[in-house]
């Protein structure tokens, strides 16, 4: 850890404690240079805007991801896809619905080059489907890869919808029953799981 | 009834313009103009441009033909919910991504009810993938309203998605039947 780096990791954990309290909208740049003490050329010097303060948020989960799936029971295929389906979601959740809904204009607004969904963890959770599939814990039979992404965007609207609705539904909970009918898993696998 | 045609006439344009132009490019002063109408005229009907954005759904769904309610003779279910979901995608791909988009980001500002469930068309699907199972073309027995509840949102979220990345390859409407179909694990009639 360098000077830098720590003045960077203040300014970035000082900024989503007040977007949280008090609102994105309502919290400008000035706002965050005052309570970490800072002027606004030296913000700029470690941030290239408010908006990407919000990516911060999201650094390093799909790591956490892969850790977390690689410390799970390695036969529980159904746990482990819907881990790596929910992760991401699960942290969003924590947002709230207006800093959430903050994140996907920003994402909105930010045409993508590459796919979305793209990393090690999608890999295993794909494998994991496979493998689920083959175990006949998971009975749909359709292509693996395919049951990702349709789960993904599954789970995508779902998060749009809650965003919009102001949260008015468990996002979490609700991703899970629609995974387990789509996916076709029978009640008894579905530890924990609200079916 | 004169003070509809108004605002119809309003939010037609609107769309017309926005198709044509681009959602950004198109003032509120523009849309009055095509309209022959005044800015005070404009704004006695619609609160802002933005809020016009919430008939994107509704221009849609008026658009649905009260025959597609009826079952009728078919018996490939699986056809007739890729039909009407087709008829939703036609209608999104007509009027661009970039106006889609501009729907989206809308709607999470503030909620404007672009996305509210129209509970007719809802239970329509809900009633044709029941169908479908009973007859064995649909071969997953999951719950029919839990699995309509999934495709509604997959509409949505694969929407999002070709919205957040614009694949060449594939259109909003492909991408989305490849899904519906390894959901409900079922190929429509001439197919199988």
């Amino acid at each position: 850890m360098n000077k830098q780096e720590d003045k960077k990791n203040l300014i970035i954990q000082t900024a989503l404690a007040m977007f949280l309290k008090e609102g994105y909208d309502r919290v400008s740049v000035m706002d965050i240079c005052k309570t970490c003490g800072i002027t606004k050329p030296t913000f700029y010097k470690y941030v290239t805007s408010k908006e990407q303060l919000l990516r911060y948020y999201f650094r390093g989960t799909v790591e956490d991801l892969s850790a977390c799936i690689r410390a799970m029971d390695p036969t529980n295929y159904w746990e482990i896809v819907c881990t790596g389906l929910t992760f991401t979601m699960q942290k969003s959740v924590r947002l709230g619905p207006g800093l959430y809904s903050r994140y996907w204009i920003l994402n909105f607004n930010e045409k993508s080059e590459a796919p979305p969904y793209m990393s090690e963890a999608r890999t295993m959770t794909i494998e994991a489907i496979q493998k689920g599939q083959k175990a006949g814990q998971i009975k749909n039979p359709s292509d693996p890869a395919l049951l990702y992404l349709t789960c993904r965007n599954v789970g995508l609207g779902y998060a749009l919808k809650w965003c919009m609705s102001n949260g008015a539904f468990d996002l979490i909970d609700r991703c899970r029953a629609d995974f387990a009918a789509i996916l076709q898993v029978d009640d008894h696998q579905q530890r924990g799981c609200n079916g | 009834m004169q003070r509809n045609n108004v605002k119809q006439r309003i939010i037609d344009t609107s769309f017309d313009l926005f198709r044509e132009k681009g959602y950004k490019s198109v003032s509120v002063m523009d849309i009055c103009n095509a309209c022959g109408i005044t800015k005070p005229t404009f704004y006695k009907y619609i609160d802002s441009k933005d809020s016009l954005l919430k008939y994107f759904s509704s221009t849609l769904t008026a658009q649905i033909p009260e025959e597609w309610f009826h079952i009728g003779s078919s018996t490939d279910h699986l056809q007739q919910i890729i039909d009407v979901f087709d008829l939703y995608y036609f209608h999104t791909e007509e009027l661009g991504i970039d106006l889609y988009t501009e729907v989206f980001a809308a709607n999470l500002k503030e909620y404007q009810g672009a996305f509210n469930d129209v509970f007719r068309f809802n239970a329509w699907i809900e009633d044709l993938i029941r169908l479908g199972q009973e007859s064995g073309q649909i071969k997953n027995p999951s719950d029919p309203h839990r699995l309509m509840s999934s495709l509604i949102a997959l509409s949505f979220g694969n929407g999002a998605y070709r919205c957040m990345y614009a694949d060449p390859d594939q259109s909003m409407n492909n991408l989305f039947q490849s899904g519906l179909k390894a959901i409900l694990c079922a190929e429509p009639e001439e197919v199988r």
